[in-house]
């Protein structure tokens, strides 16, 4: 394939088609085997990143690349402070300084450069990592899975650098899921399928059916999103929310769940909705207001309660809150259940617990070699398929769940929303933190606006899911 | 593949004893085999085991208890004069009192306090050194006549067993068992499933007193009694039996009883056979060092290779290897 300068270029691909290997290989993490690689007219293979730098190729990697105990300015600058150094003291004054630079000569918005990186939010860190990618000047830049991790305004400013960038003859390689996103930020498209290149076209020739359908190689089943256009559940209440409060996080969120529903929780990037799941799942030491079960009147106030009464919680971040990932599949479904299995004595039948296992993984259609499948070696979908099923299969009464599609590519995640639909027939009441409109747009009952930590508003699917309406209360 | 990995990884121990045996075997020219021997080999290795079966629940959370040696001393130093004060029938529960108490301090100190296992454990073992000096005050408690019978070969062997039997059932048959292991691989995903953490961690902190409180009660029944450097390095040796054994330093669902089992004997063998073959006690420790590294370096090399022929295989379609 060639990549044309001043073009964006995009990559699709289902998870595990070959997107980020081939990223990696140009920007000199991995290794080719063989082949050649042209860069202005010249042979490029680059030994390391360093080396890529070199050339003026830069990434940001899907996975979140940045020191967390460092402050973010020496992020930015990671690998080449001396720089900023004299006689070995590195000043953090010059550093401060060209990092804001740096964010100001792209636009890429607002940082919190004092305190550590770890205290910044995903979204914030992404930033971050864009600008350090900037920072060795590159002509060729790839994004990895950047807008994912995105909310919408931060995405508006990446889609406006990325228009600057281009202007100015140079080059990016876009890396994404979100294949509407691709059609219309990329010029170009290159189809990737188990690591081979399919099919290159220009953007405008595609539509969105065919690009999908390139993709996994097939046409995709039914519908994507629910294709009812009313607000569809039991009258009866499953879980009731009052005046839930965490300094500096949430602000008197109140809200009921109802049998079979599916409540959706969108705001932008700093209004707060994330700081929800775990704050109803007891894990926020100083919340006020009460979280209850409606039925019985029991009290959530720690993960444990929580469990009890048959609710869950998914993380956004899967790898670090959810998953074991040096663990087995069976390992990683039986942790969440054993305490069901276990029965006098507190005993475990390890044949029932592999059965288990098995049938979850069965059920769930969990691509793999076997049960003993270490989960870090699945592709981002079907590692999302083993958290989400280990609670699925449990009697539960409701769900919540944070950007349970974030990195899965369209087969899974209509294999999801399948799910959710199904689970929602059943009578589980599903909370759907989402960072896509369209997700919850598609999917919810009602949608929960959240905006500056508080409840902005409560949208019903009768009649006022348009992107319009719900933007203006995010706003 | 995967079969393999499990294989080699519980394999490992085995072929180093076995390896050992035959090293020893030649070089003691086959004293290492003799009866008596074997029977010393055999006692040596009740306390190292019955210790690592508590700090085995520690290890798999990626944790560190090196309390073992000094808190054996304290708690069986305790019992001694409880039993010669108040009679025989005091000395288990005193001692399993002070196992206990130990352990719900260093779990409390860990897991609401945080302060990184090896840094709380350390400083009570430097704490419970001086706490024996002072009760001790150099005498010598004698361990009761009535319970010379805990040094009895059957009896021993009958205590071991019954051991092994409940915490291997515990270890491997329980909830509690696994979320130790699930801790050692992602804490955070064992909190997000609903369980209390904190509360783990301090009951397998607790067993892991327990315990050497227990292995304290074998050690003074074979010595006689308690003194001032009563298990003395007794911690380095429990954490090399189940290091050599093979079980991962940073815990985890690779944590296996059988290894810890076969690493006790393993690491006594090594310290057996050096002397049979007339080392010193310098050199001694020397070999002791290399080989625990060695073993370490191994199990780590046999992972990453593992890993890496696992990733080459990937490239196949996901389909075809569904089984």
């Amino acid at each position: 394939m060639s990549i044309k300068r001043g073009t964006v270029h995009g990559l699709a691909g289902e998870n595990g088609s070959g997107k980020s290997t081939l990223a990696s290989i140009i920007c000199g993490i991995v290794k080719k085997d063989s082949g050649m690689m042209y860069k202005d007219g010249k042979e490029y293979n680059p030994s390391n990143p360093i080396d890529a730098n070199k050339h003026r190729v830069s990434m940001v990697v899907q996975e979140l690349g940045i020191v967390g105990n460092l402050p973010p300015a020496v992020n930015i600058f990671l690998g080449r402070t001396n720089e900023f150094a004299k006689s070995g003291i590195i000043s953090f004054k010059k550093l401060e300084k060209a990092a804001r630079e740096q964010l100001e000569k792209w636009e890429l918005g607002d940082l919190p450069l004092s305190g550590m990186t770890e205290s910044l939010s995903i979204c914030h860190r992404k930033m971050l990592e864009l600008a350090r990618a900037l920072s060795v000047d590159p002509d060729l830049l790839i994004l990895d899975e950047i807008s994912q991790a995105l909310s919408q305004d931060k995405r508006e400013i990446l889609y406006k650098f990325i228009k600057r960038f281009t202007a100015e003859g140079k080059t990016i390689i876009m890396i994404t899921h979100d294949l509407e996103e691709m059609l219309e930020i990329c010029d170009t498209i290159s189809v990737l399928r188990d690591g081979v290149v399919i099919e290159t076209k220009a953007s405008k020739d595609y539509t969105l059916e065919e690009l999908k359908r390139k993709m996994i190689g097939r046409e995709i089943a039914g519908e994507y999103y629910r294709s009812d256009q009313e607000e569809q559940y039991d009258d009866e209440v499953i879980l009731e929310v009052e005046n839930l409060t965490v300094p500096g996080k949430l602000e008197n969120i109140s809200f009921e769940l109802h049998k079979g529903e599916i409540l959706g929780v969108c705001g932008l990037s700093d209004a707060g909705i994330h700081y929800l799941g775990p704050a109803l799942f007891g894990l926020e030491d100083n919340r006020t207001g009460r979280v209850y079960m409606k039925s019985t009147g029991k009290l959530l106030n720690k993960p444990k309660d929580v469990i009890n009464a048959g609710g869950a919680y998914l993380s956004k971040d899967r790898d670090a809150d959810g998953l074991m990932l040096d663990a087995s599949i069976k390992d990683n479904i039986v942790v969440t259940n054993c305490g069901d299995l276990a029965g006098k004595f507190g005993f475990v039948n390890p044949r029932k617990a592999t059965r288990l296992a098995k049938d979850t993984s069965e059920a769930y259609a969990i691509k793999s070699s076997g049960l003993n499948h270490i989960v870090k070696r699945l592709s981002g979908g079907n590692k999302q398929k083993v958290n989400l099923s280990r609670w699925l299969i449990k009697d539960l009464k409701f769900i919540i769940l944070d950007c349970p599609t974030r990195g899965v590519d369209v087969g899974v995640k209509a294999y999801i929303y399948d799910v959710l639909k199904q689970a929602k027939k059943k009578g589980l009441g599903i909370i759907l933190i989402s960072d896509e409109l369209s997700e919850a747009m598609g999917m919810a009952d009602r949608i929960l606006v959240m905006k500056d930590h508080k409840k902005a508003g409560m949208l019903s699917r009768n009649s006022d899911f348009t992107e319009d309406k719900i933007i203006e209360v995010m706003l | 593949m995967i079969k393999n990995k499990v294989k080699i990884d519980t394999l490992l121990p085995f072929i180093v004893l076995i390896l050992m045996l035959i090293i020893f075997g030649f070089a003691t020219r086959g004293q290492v085999f003799a009866l008596q021997n074997l029977l010393n080999l055999f006692n040596q290795s009740v306390a190292t085991i019955i210790a690592g079966l508590g700090m085995i629940f520690v290890a798999s959370m990626g944790g560190t208890d090196i309390t073992h040696g000094a808190l054996l001393a304290v708690s069986s130093a305790l019992a001694a004069m409880a039993g010669q004060h108040y009679g025989a029938v005091w000395v288990f529960p005193i001692a399993i009192l002070i196992g206990t108490c130990s352990g719900l301090l260093l779990g409390t100190l860990n897991a609401i306090f945080k302060v990184p296992s090896f840094m709380a454990s350390l400083s009570m073992l430097i704490a419970y050194r001086a706490l024996v000096s002072w009760i001790l005050n150099s005498k010598v408690y004698m361990i009761p006549k009535e319970l010379k019978f805990i040094d009895g070969d059957a009896f021993k062997l009958f205590a071991l067993v019954v051991m092994i039997l409940i915490i291997g059932y515990i270890f491997n048959y329980t909830p509690f068992g696994t979320y130790v292991k699930a801790i050692g691989e992602n804490e955070n995903a064992v909190k997000h499933a609903g369980i209390n953490v904190e509360k783990v961690k301090i009951l397998a902190f607790m067993i892991s007193g327990i315990m050497a409180a227990i292995a304290g009660i074998f050690t003074i029944a074979r010595v006689g009694g308690a003194n001032n450097t009563l298990g003395m390095g007794f911690e380095m040796k429990v954490m090399m039996a189940t290091f050599i054994g093979g079980v991962p330093v940073r815990g985890g669902m690779g944590t296996k009883l059988l290894k810890l089992i076969v690493g006790a004997p393993t690491i006594i063998l090594l310290e057996n056979g050096l002397v049979l073959c007339g080392a010193s006690g310098g050199f001694t420790q020397l070999i002791r060092g290399i080989v625990l590294l060695a073993t370490v370096f191994f199990t780590i090399i046999l992972y990453a290779k593992f890993d890496s022929k696992n990733s080459d295989r990937k490239q196949a379609p996901a389909n075809e290897v569904n089984s």
